[in-house]
C-alpha cells in the first residue's frame, strides 16, 4: 500500500470518528468491543497528545478490526421482517463502506477487486484465517471491515437481484405472450413498430393491454343479402384504417375491439363501415357508394367458424351453404 | 472456489441453442496450450463458465409471423390484390426463412436482423428482456454465498449491441418499484426505534444521512450503476455505434470502465472494457468504434487489431477468437491461472523462433485455407501474377 492511501484511510478514519458521536460499530456487539478506546474524546486527546502515526493507526484499526457480523447478531435491534433487517444490513455495510470527509460523503468501495488496490493480493481476498492473521492491522481491519460489508451487502443484495429477475421473468413472459403467442392477434410490420412507439420506454412496466390496428389488410366474405336465401357471397379484401382491441389480460389470450372498416373488389364498389373482433373472429357492417346493398363483412377465421361442426349442429342454413359454395369456388 | 462466468451473445447469423460449443472447444483447446507450456494442469472448464444467451428465435419468429399473415393474404381467393398489397406480399415472402437453403444463403436476411433490432422497438424490447433475465437470472443465483465469482461479457457484431443496450438497460431500470414501496416515514420510525434501542439520541445527523442511503439502496435493484460490476467487456467486431440504441452513444452511457468526471470517479459497468477489431471486417469499417473514448484511465480500455486470415470469413467469432491476440483477454481477466508467464507465451507465439522451430503453436498470420499464400506480401510487391489465385482464395 502507497504512503499516501494509508495517510488518507487514517485521516479519513479519524474524522470519521470525530465526526460520529456514537459510532455504529461502538455499540451494542461483545464486552470485548464495548471497551475500545475510540470516541470522541478519546480521539480529542489522542490527537492534541500527539501521537504518533503508528499509535494512530493502532487506534483507528482496533475500532474497524471488530466484526460488524457479531455486532449485528447481538444487537438488541428486533427486525420486524425480513425486509427491515435487510434495510439495516444494507445500510450498515454502506456506513462501513464510506468514509465521511468535512465537505462531502465520498464511498470508498471496499469490494474484493478493490481491496487489491488498497495493497491486498488476491489471496488475501479469500478470507483464509491463516493469510489475514499474517496481515498488518491496518490490512486486517480493513479486511474484516470489507468481509463484513460485503457480507451484508451480498445477502441484501441476493435478495434484491431476486426480485429483479422475477420482474424480469414476468416482463419477458408478457411481451412474448403479446407478440408471439399464437391467440394474440398478429402484427403486420407497420402495426409492430407503431405498438413500439406506444409502449412506454420504461422497461419495467407490464406489456400493454391495448393493441393499435393500423392499415391492417384482410381476407374475407363480403355478403351483400337481402335474405338469406338470396345472399351474394364474394370473397373480398378488406382494410382497417384505424382500430384497437383490447386484450382481458397479460395471458393474451382473449381480446375485443372494434376498427373502422373499408372492403373493395365487392360488386356494389367500396364498402365502409364498422368492424368489431372478439378472439380472432371478426366481422364488420358495410354501406355501400355505389349501387350495391349494405353488406355484412367477415373475416376468414369466423367463417371458418361457421363451418366447423359445432357451428354446423347449431344451425346448418343456407348461408352456411352459400358461404361454402362462394369459397369452394375454383 | 466458485467458477468466473463469461456470457456470450451471438451476432447476426442463424444461431440456436449450443450456438457456442465450437467457439467453447475452441477456448478450451487453447487454454490448454498455455497451461501446458508453463507446466499447470488446470483446464478452462475448472475456472470459467459460459453461459450462452440466444435471441435469433425471436427474429426467426417474427419474420414467420409476418409471412404467415402475407400468406393468409396470397392463398385467400379475393383474386387480385391491391397493387401496395400486392407489392408488401412480395417483400415478406422474400424474407422467408423456412427453407434451410435459403437460410444458408440468406445473408440479406440475417442483415435484416439488425434492422429489425435497430427499427422495432418491440422486437428489440423482447431482445433485451430475453437478454437480461438471462444475464440477471445467472448472476443471482451465484450471488450472496461466502465468494463472489466474477462476470465478463463478450458480444460479437450485433451481438455487441445488444449487450451494450440490454447491460445499460439493466442497470438503469428501477425494476422493483412495485416489490418495495419504501416508506420514508417509517424508515425513519424503524431508525428511531434501532438507534433507541442503542442508547443513541433519535435521527441525529448520521441517522438522517443514513436514511437518506437507506432510501437510495432501498430501491436498488441490484444491477445498478453502484451495486454491479462486470469484470470485462470483449466487444468483437463492435457495432454498437452503429446499432445501439440505449443510453445515448456507446461513449456516453455507463457500459464502459469508471472514468474521471469533473474530478470525481464515476463508476462504469465494467472493469475493463476490450474492443477487438480486424483489419479486414467490413462490419468494422462503418462508424468504426474506439474503445479509448470509453475513459481517461487508459489501461482500461483496450484496441485490439488483428490482421490474421484463416477463413475467408473473418467476421466470424471462431475466426476471431482463435487469434491468441484476441483470446488472451478471456483468460487475462477472467482465469485465475493464467498469470504473468502464460501471458508472455501468447506474444512467443507469433515469434519467429518459434517458426523457427515450426513449433505447433506458433501462430502464422496466415492459416486454414489460407497457409500457402501471403496475400499481403504478394500485393505489396506488386506482383499481380498471383492475384486471379489470391482473389479466388478470399472469395
Amino acid at each position: 500500500m502507497k504512503t499516501y492511501q494509508v495517510t488518507f484511510l487514517i485521516v479519513a478514519a479519524l474524522v470519521s470518528e470525530m465526526a460520529l458521536a456514537k459510532p455504529f460499530w461502538c455499540t451494542g456487539g461483545t464486552d470485548r468491543e464495548t471497551d475500545h478506546p475510540l470516541s470522541i474524546e478519546a480521539l480529542s486527546n489522542a490527537s492534541t497528545a500527539g501521537l504518533s502515526t503508528v499509535d494512530k493507526l493502532n487506534l483507528v484499526s482496533k475500532a474497524l478490526n471488530q466484526n460488524v457480523d457479531t455486532i449485528l447478531q447481538t444487537s438488541r435491534f428486533q427486525a420486524n421482517d425480513e425486509n427491515d433487517l435487510l434495510i439495516f444490513q444494507q445500510a450498515m455495510s454502506h456506513v462501513i463502506a464510506t468514509i465521511q470527509t468535512e465537505g462531502r460523503i465520498e464511498a470508498v468501495r471496499l469490494s474484493l477487486p478493490n481491496l487489491k488496490s488498497f495493497g491486498l493480493s488476491a489471496v488475501d481476498c479469500l478470507f483464509e484465517p491463516g493469510t489475514v492473521a499474517t496481515l498488518s492491522p491496518v490490512l486486517k481491519s480493513i479486511y474484516y471491515a470489507s468481509h463484513s460489508a460485503n457480507s451484508f451487502a451480498n445477502q441484501a443484495t441476493s435478495v434484491v437481484m431476486d426480485n429483479t429477475v422475477q420482474t424480469l421473468a414476468l416482463r419477458t413472459e408478457e411481451f412474448n405472450n403479446w407478440i408471439l403467442s399464437d391467440e394474440s392477434l398478429a402484427q403486420w410490420p407497420w402495426e409492430m413498430y407503431l405498438n413500439g412507439k406506444l409502449v412506454s420506454s420504461d422497461f419495467s412496466q407490464p406489456a400493454p393491454l391495448t393493441q393499435i390496428i393500423a392499415l391492417r389488410p384482410s381476407a374475407g366474405l363480403n355478403l351483400s343479402y337481402a335474405s338469406q336465401e338470396d345472399a351474394d357471397v364474394v370473397p373480398a379484401f378488406a382494410f382497417e384504417p384505424i382500430g384497437f382491441i383490447r386484450y382481458a389480460d397479460r395471458s393474451y389470450k382473449e381480446h375485443i375491439g372494434a376498427s373502422l372498416l373499408v372492403t373493395v373488389g365487392t360488386e356494389g364498389g367500396a364498402g365502409y363501415g364498422l368492424a368489431f373482433r372478439w378472439n380472432g373472429y371478426w366481422a364488420g357492417y358495410t354501406v355501400h357508394s355505389g349501387d350495391g346493398a349494405d353488406a355484412v363483412y367477415l373475416g376468414v377465421d369466423l367463417y371458418r367458424y361457421l363451418q366447423s361442426d359445432e357451428a354446423k349442429t347449431r344451425a346448418k342454413t343456407a348461408f352456411v351453404q352459400k358461404l361454402e359454395a362462394a369459397l369452394n369456388k375454383p | 472456489m466458485a467458477r468466473n462466468v463469461l456470457f456470450l451473445v451471438h451476432g447476426i447469423g442463424d444461431h440456436s441453442e449450443g450456438w457456442s460449443t465450437e467457439l467453447q472447444t475452441l477456448l478450451s483447446n487453447e487454454f490448454s496450450v498455455y497451461m501446458r507450456h508453463t507446466g499447470k494442469t488446470a483446464q478452462l472448464s475448472d475456472e470459467l463458465e459460459f453461459v450462452e444467451i440466444f435471441y435469433n428465435d425471436i427474429f426467426d419468429s417474427i419474420w414467420d409471423q409476418w409471412v404467415e399473415l402475407s400468406q393468409s393474404l396470397s392463398n385467400s381467393k379475393i383474386g387480385n390484390l391491391p397493387g401496395p398489397v400486392t407489392n408488401i406480399n412480395r417483400l415478406l415472402n422474400k424474407a422467408q426463412r423456412t427453407d434451410d437453403t435459403a437460410r444458408d444463403n440468406a445473408t440479406t436476411g440475417y442483415a435484416a436482423d439488425a434492422f429489425l433490432y435497430y427499427a422495432f422497438p418491440l422486437v428489440r424490447r423482447m431482445v433485451l428482456l430475453r437478454v437480461m433475465s438471462t444475464i440477471a437470472d445467472a448472476v443471482a443465483s451465484r450471488s450472496g454465498g461466502a465468494t463472489q465469482p466474477q462476470f465478463g461479457i463478450l458480444g460479437h457484431s450485433l451481438g455487441s449491441a445488444v449487450m451494450h443496450d440490454a447491460v445499460q438497460q439493466l442497470a438503469t431500470t428501477q425494476w422493483n418499484d412495485q416489490r418495495w414501496p419504501a416508506s420514508k416515514t417509517r424508515l425513519i420510525n424503524d431508525a428511531n426505534a434501532f438507534f433507541s434501542g442503542q442508547g443513541a439520541n433519535p435521527v441525529s445527523g448520521l441517522q438522517e444521512e443514513l436514511i437518506e442511503d437507506l432510501t437510495s439502496h432501498y430501491t436498488g435493484t441490484g444491477f445498478g450503476q453502484n451495486e454491479f460490476q462486470l469484470s470485462a467487456v470483449i466487444s468483437v467486431a463492435n457495432v454498437s455505434n452503429l446499432l445501439s440504441r440505449h443510453g445515448g452513444s456507446p461513449f456516453r452511457s455507463l457500459f464502459r470502465p469508471d472514468r474521471t468526471v469533473d474530478g470525481a470517479i464515476s463508476t462504469g459497468l465494467t472493469q475493463f472494457f476490450i474492443n477487438i477489431r480486424h483489419d479486414l471486417d467490413p462490419a468494422c469499417l462503418v462508424k468504426p468504434f474506439d474503445a479509448s473514448k470509453l475513459t481517461d484511465l487508459t489501461h482500461r480500455a483496450v484496441n485490439v487489431s488483428l490482421g490474421h486470415v484463416y477463413d475467408k470469413n473473418v467476421h466470424a467469432l471462431l475466426h476471431y477468437m482463435q487469434n491468441p491476440k484476441a483470446h488472451r483477454w478471456i483468460f487475462g481477466l477472467l482465469c485465475n491461472s493464467f498469470d504473468l508467464a502464460e501471458n508472455t507465451y501468447i506474444d512467443r507465439r507469433f515469434s519467429e523462433v518459434l517458426k523457427m522451430e515450426q513449433h505447433p503453436d506458433y501462430f502464422p498470420r496466415f492459416g486454414g485455407g489460407f497457409s500457402d499464400i501471403n496475400i499481403l506480401d504478394e500485393l505489396k510487391r506488386g506482383d499481380l501474377s498471383n492475384l486471379v489465385t489470391v482473389l479466388e482464395k478470399l472469395i
